[in-house]
């Protein structure tokens, strides 16, 4: 019996984990440091959770296949120095370019995952190191400083609407169609059944590989768009970027109550998760913590996010 | 690969079938057990081809002092990747365990002189965030991977903010006595990580735990049903990795004589390359010290070449994920119907 309610009790936890914490993180914040919800901290804020969030939304597909991608912090870095490298020489045109060489670091790591049978953590863990390569080799002596002639070129991303950057209604505009993406296509349907039980979205019809391919390119196409937006927000190539991301995102993408296991979640929970996410590292500098810490808490805050979301349903099912 | 039985399968009766099947996996075995042996002799042949003094005391103790440290880190990687799982704390266990033994015997940055009883705390305190992370991954019903993850990113953290960004260096004079000295010509150091990875070996052959863990990675609800602990056991399993790791991230210290989060970085994924090479299996049940043994030291003959034929770090990286799909593919038992993740 005390099983059964404590059991309950950490369902309805999970349930509402999402809201609850952004509400807990704002409230101990601002009681610490009134400042916190001011309008140039919020504003702030929005800066900083633009291309978490796209970052964050396109991991949110491949989790949602029951896989993980443990490299898309240095895919972040490297379409980051790609754009940071080439805008000089091709202009704004480089946002296509570079938004395809993501598509296809996805593309090949949904096709190594698929076509050889292999589990994605370890594929993710080893086309990490590619990436990594890439951006390392690019720039050996750490980040390359866009010429100041492209200033004007580059002015665009971040020209403040409504005293916020322009990037981060880019990046609503990305959640709105991840989100159509993942809700109305037969394509995101997929990518939900597999995740949920892949045995029997084959019975019914369903072409695995294709879900999850595409998952893992949809990944890879918000990990280059958040590379873009790294690129034009900071004005370099830097190759360094996306190594604190990894553990943020996937963080987020826990927080926001999406399962590990796939099969449930969405990306409007991942924005909460990001917003939770980026309170906390605003809010840690605020206070003027140590900024060592942040990765702790945010370790912790991933390990106590997936135990609240991870299903004590089946006790038979082997965890490896 | 392709599975011959499957293909037949309409062909066949029942018993053929089965009987194909048994045929392609003890092919697979023997291309296994095979392929580190072979890689040994290539790498050896090669070794011998390109250096001149390659077989002289000297580059021979040169590749022994190379691979301690792998030797004492594959130790942990045996035991989590014959479970099946994957320990990717490893990493922040070692930088951490560095740091705080550089913080507490005798340095430059603070007061601290405890000695031994410093890296005794430190091994303690590394068993027991193994054992949490077991605890978690077992009870929480969490993948290994991402528990690990998360585990050795705090561990980072918490190491960094150890020495708060400025990296403590050693003066304890044990430390330099054992970097330094020599038996017979081979470092102390060498000796001594070749007697931790003979302890595990030991273990892992010869005690109940051992094969309690081979049972478990072959086959978890078999092992689960003649009795073994599972819990028990793959808790035990996490505290010894991180055990390990924390000698390694020690020896390492000691090698250095500074403390500092980065000594664990990039040293585990070459030791997952250096099993998977020795024909250890990521999905647990195949393996052991033996093999981890031959991996490590081809691995070390691979990067040594590497080094000399001027492949810089990061393609090396590249050259290692490469490695690891190859042979995962090569060995994964897998049919047309398996769905991978």
């Amino acid at each position: 019996m005390a099983a059964e309610k404590s059991k309950f009790s950490f369902q309805s936890i999970s349930k509402y984990m999402y809201l609850l914490s952004i509400v807990v993180v704002f409230a101990i914040f601002t009681i610490l440091q009134p400042n916190f919800i001011s309008l140039y901290s919020i504003q702030n804020m929005c800066g900083e959770i633009a291309p978490r969030l796209i970052m964050a939304c396109g991991l949110t597909f491949v989790i949602f296949t029951g896989g993980i991608d443990l490299g898309a912090g240095y895919m972040v870095s490297a379409t980051c120095v790609l754009t940071g490298l080439y805008l000089p020489k091709v202009g704004n045109w480089i946002i296509i370019l570079v938004a395809l060489a993501g598509l296809c670091m996805g593309t090949l790591n949904g096709i190594i995952t698929t076509k050889l049978k292999l589990p994605s953590f370890i594929v993710t863990l080893c086309t990490q190191n590619f990436w990594n390569y890439i951006a390392l080799s690019l720039c050996p002596d750490g980040s390359v400083i866009v010429p100041m002639t492209m200033r004007d070129v580059t002015a665009w991303m971040t020209y403040p609407i409504l005293g916020i950057p322009a990037t981060f209604w880019f990046s609503l505009i990305g959640l709105a169609a991840l989100f159509v993406f993942q809700q109305y296509t037969k394509n995101g349907r997929a990518i939900y059944s597999v995740g949920a039980n892949a045995q029997a979205a084959r019975v019914a019809g369903v072409n695995i590989d294709s879900a999850q391919i595409s998952a893992f390119a949809v990944s890879g196409l918000c990990c280059g768009l958040a590379g873009i937006m790294y690129a034009y927000k900071l004005r370099a190539a830097n190759p360094t970027v996306g190594s604190t991301l990894q553990l943020s995102s996937l963080a987020a993408v826990a927080l926001g109550g999406t399962a590990m296991a796939g099969g449930f979640g969405s990306v409007t929970r991942t924005l909460c998760g990001v917003i939770t996410i980026t309170a906390v590292t605003s809010g840690l500098n605020i206070l003027s913590v140590n900024p060592l810490w942040q990765n702790i808490i945010i370790g912790i805050i991933l390990i106590v996010a997936v135990i609240l979301n991870s299903d004590n349903g089946d006790r038979n099912l082997v965890i490896k | 690969m392709n599975n011959k039985w499957e293909a037949s399968m309409e062909t066949l009766s029942v018993g053929e079938q089965f009987a194909e099947k048994v045929k392609d996996n003890a092919k697979k075995d023997r291309i296994r057990r095979m392929m580190p042996i072979i890689l040994l002799v290539v790498m050896t042949a090669i070794g011998a081809i390109t250096q001149k003094n390659f077989f002289s005391a000297r580059n021979l103790v040169n590749i022994l002092y190379q691979m301690s440290i792998p030797l004492v880190i594959s130790v942990s990687l045996m035991f989590v990747l014959l479970l099946g799982s994957i320990d990717l704390s490893i990493e922040g266990v070692m930088g951490f365990a560095g740091s705080f033994t550089a913080f507490l015997v005798q340095n430059r940055t603070n007061s601290n002189n405890f000695g031994i009883f410093g890296i005794l705390i430190v091994l303690v305190i590394c068993t027991c965030v193994g054992a949490l992370t077991g605890f978690i991954h077992t009870k929480g019903r969490i993948a290994s991977f991402i528990t690990t993850y998360a585990v050795g990113q705090v561990m980072t953290g918490v190491a960094v903010l150890v020495y708060n960004s400025t990296p403590i260096a050693v003066t304890e004079p044990a430390f330099v006595t054992i970097s330094q000295g020599r038996l017979f010509g081979i470092p102390y150091l060498t000796l001594m990580s070749f007697a931790i990875f003979a302890i595990g070996a030991i273990i892992l052959n010869f005690t109940a735990f051992g094969r309690a863990v081979y049972a478990i990675g072959d086959n978890e609800t078999a092992a689960a049903s003649t009795g073994i602990n599972v819990t028990l056991t793959k808790i035990k399993v996490f505290a010894l990795s991180a055990l390990m790791a924390s000698a390694a991230g020690i020896l390492m210290c000691i090698r250095l004589k500074l403390g500092q989060s980065s000594i664990g970085l990039n040293q585990m994924f070459p030791v997952v390359t250096a099993i998977v090479l020795g024909g250890g299996s990521l999905y647990g049940g195949k393996g052991g010290a033996l093999s981890a043994f031959v991996g490590v030291l081809v691995y070390t003959e691979l990067t040594n070449w590497l080094t000399l034929m001027g492949v810089d770090t990061y393609l090396r990286g590249v050259i290692q994920g490469v490695i690891i799909i190859v042979a995962v593919t090569l060995t994964i038992e897998r049919t047309r119907k398996t769905i991978s993740k």
